[in-house]
């Protein structure tokens, strides 16, 4: 008690030099909004500061507890062993248990929010066990599990993928509560067995997130999706033949990405709420060109999204009748990553067969940050030597009234550029605003790209460039030079 | 600094508003810029800003610092053309990013005030419920501890330790995790 008498007359001393502590006196909302701000360890540390700050933690209503966070800082990603992520989950593991201990002796603060990220290994059962037990005392609204593999997908090996296939599935096992109560999941670098994603979507009930990311269970296979809460699910660089959508009644957005297959890689069942699709594929030689009214016959999107990755442009224009019956709530389309060498006159076939359409915004950009360059590699891993753009002779003269925003990013002051904003202007009779933007870049392809393609317009060549689009049009429509960046 | 609003171009056309700070100074500013306040907002819309909006707990000092914020921050939502997309691809995140940048380093030079200065401005913006602003100076604070040892915190702010040592002790052993 000695030390709590000296701890007293140090306050007298703050007191008497007129320093107070106003950190502790503000009210307990603003305190958790600072906290929260901290990651798991720093927030550990203040319940040492005073009474008051040893209960704080416990009042948080959201806890995101990562691995990264017990991670070793070195400068370079590839310093840190597989021994160092094995003790950094065992730590993290540590920490889950203590500040869920903690928790079920205040169980008069809701806990809204789990999240917690953490590697698969032979530490995991632990985390997920704590976690399940903690749900079994503890109500908590959305708990969220993030499960990283020790190794990132370019170092993984077939061997690898399978390992962490079958750890996936040894979790699973051990505590199927704690996955029953999830409400996000995010998985990476497994192959399972053919059986295993439908226990894991039967397991998982309260599931409304899913990711996927270089899963699959073994190359070329198929998979049926049937859940009934699911809302949102990304694939990416998933290795399916085929995945159908079943029955997902509650599902509105989906992200798929990479594919394989040389047929169509999705195909919809039930999914009567499905609004937003966003689809993103290099076209290799032995891809199929994807015919748009097949596709998507069964769905009623309003926003499409499709990424060409910079490549070959993959779908196939097709005329207004065909299209008609899948792009009639079609609102938004967002064409991102046309290579610069294609002309754009086929992305008309769109606009033509999505009447209500009201958005139209397209990139152009050779991103080379993401791009194969390299000859014999583009060779290798069958890129396609054949042109990247496609060609559309559509209808000419057809009229569209639903249009009013155009945007262009990666717009260049050339022939066909300007040539095809006054194709859209001509068919778009009530479109009201074009906006221009110059070339957009990365933090990585900033230095590589020349500053006079991402600099702001001159006001001459704007003033020109509103000429040739819009002379001998009767169009009252407003072109935009928005600025990307200053730098 | 009464005729906050005065640099504003389209402040003529807009809905004026007066906002009387604790110290009776007046400000009058645009209804876009005081609706960054919920507590504002919600005034307005009941109707109840004639005769202007006295505000008790903050201090002329203190509004203006407020005001010059929600200025930016009013300005830039108006000018947030060509960044909306369903879509949260690379492409839009740049475009944001770029018009970020330039409120970003605003932001960062709003904060270089003193601590006593960065309170009032928690405060103010608790009670103004102007949710960009209690974000933005919350996260100072939160920056400033990060890293930082229980001592070095409570000696940056003055918290008395009122622990016991067997009570550090206990709270030691069981946060063993965060020290390593």
């Amino acid at each position: 008690m000695t030390r709590g008498k000296a701890n007293i007359h140090l306050s007298a001393q703050a007191i008497s030099h007129g320093a107070k502590d106003r950190l502790s006196n503000l009210p307990d909302d603003i305190l958790l909004t600072i906290l929260e701000r901290l990651d798991i360890r720093d927030t550990a540390r203040t319940s040492l500061l005073s009474r008051q700050w040893r209960q704080m933690p416990t009042m948080l209503n959201k806890l995101v507890i990562k691995v990264s966070t017990f991670e070793p800082k070195k400068d370079e990603r590839s310093e840190i062993t597989l021994d160092d992520l094995a003790r950094a989950n065992a730590t993290m593991h540590e920490a889950t248990k203590n500040i869920l201990s903690g928790r079920r002796n205040f169980r008069q603060y809701p806990l809204h929010l789990l999240c917690l990220e953490f590697y698969l290994g032979d530490e995991s059962n632990s985390i997920v066990q704590t976690v399940g037990c903690t749900m079994d005392t503890l109500m908590v609204g959305e708990v969220e599990f993030t499960i990283l593999t020790k190794k990132e997908q370019a170092h993984c090996s077939e061997d690898d993928v399978v390992l962490y296939g079958q750890q996936l599935m040894s979790l699973f096992k051990v505590c199927p509560n704690a996955f029953g109560g999830l409400t996000l999941l995010k998985l990476e670098n497994v192959s399972l067995n053919e059986p295993d994603l439908p226990i894991i979507f039967s397991v998982c009930q309260r599931l409304e997130f899913l990711r996927l990311d270089n899963c699959d269970t073994g190359i070329l296979s198929s998979l049926e999706v049937e859940h009934p809460r699911l809302g949102e699910l990304e694939m990416d660089d998933c290795r399916f033949d085929r995945v159908h959508l079943k029955w997902l009644p509650k599902l509105t957005m989906l992200t798929f990405g990479m594919w394989i297959s040389q047929q169509d890689p999705l195909s919809f069942g039930y999914v009567p709420l499905l609004k937003s699709l966003s689809v993103a594929n290099i076209c290799l030689s032995y891809h199929k060109m994807l015919k748009l009214s097949d596709f998507l016959d069964n769905v009623t999107i309003s926003s499409l999204q499709l990424n060409f990755k910079s490549e070959k442009i993959w779908v196939l224009p097709e005329g207004p009748k065909e299209l008609l019956p899948v792009f009639r709530k079609l609102r938004v389309v967002d064409l991102v990553n046309i290579s610069e060498e294609c002309d754009l006159n086929w992305t008309l076939f769109i606009l033509q067969g999505a009447p209500f359409l009201e958005e139209l915004h397209i990139t152009v950009r050779d991103h080379f940050c993401e791009m194969m360059m390299d000859e014999e590699l583009r060779a290798q891993y069958a890129y396609s030597k054949e042109k990247k753009g496609v060609d559309w002779e559509g209808a000419n003269g057809f009229k569209h009234h639903k249009l009013v925003v155009l945007k262009i990013f990666g717009f260049r002051p050339e022939d066909m550029f300007v040539r095809y904003v006054r194709s859209v202007i001509k068919a778009a009779v009530n479109l009201k605003d074009v906006f221009l933007f110059n070339k957009v870049v990365c933090e990585m392809c900033k230095h590589d790209v020349p500053k006079a393609s991402r600099s702001p317009w001159p006001k001459k060549q704007r003033f020109s460039l509103r000429n040739r689009i819009t002379s001998g049009t009767d169009s009252f429509v407003v072109i935009h030079f928005p600025n990307l960046s200053s730098n | 600094m009464a005729s906050a609003g005065s640099g504003d171009e389209k402040a003529a056309a807009a809905a004026m508003i007066t906002l009387i700070s604790s110290d009776n100074e007046k400000f009058e500013v645009t209804e876009a810029t005081a609706t960054l306040s919920q507590t504002i907002r919600h005034m307005i819309e009941d109707g109840c800003t004639d005769g202007g909006v006295p505000l008790p707990n903050v201090t002329s000092k203190i509004l203006a610092r407020v005001i010059e914020y929600c200025k930016k921050h009013a300005t830039a939502a108006a000018g947030e053309e060509g960044s909306s997309s369903s879509f949260s691809d690379a492409a839009f995140l740049e475009v944001d990013r770029a018009f970020l940048e330039e409120l970003e380093e605003f932001d960062d030079a709003f904060l270089e005030v003193d601590r006593a200065t960065l309170f009032d401005l928690i405060l103010a913006a608790n009670y103004l419920d102007i949710k960009g602003l209690l974000n933005l100076t919350c996260q100072k604070v939160a920056d400033s501890v990060k890293g930082k040892t229980p001592e070095q915190i409570r000696e940056m702010y003055n918290i008395v330790n009122d622990l016991t040592p067997e009570e550090e002790a206990e709270i030691r052993r069981e946060t063993q995790w965060a020290f390593e």
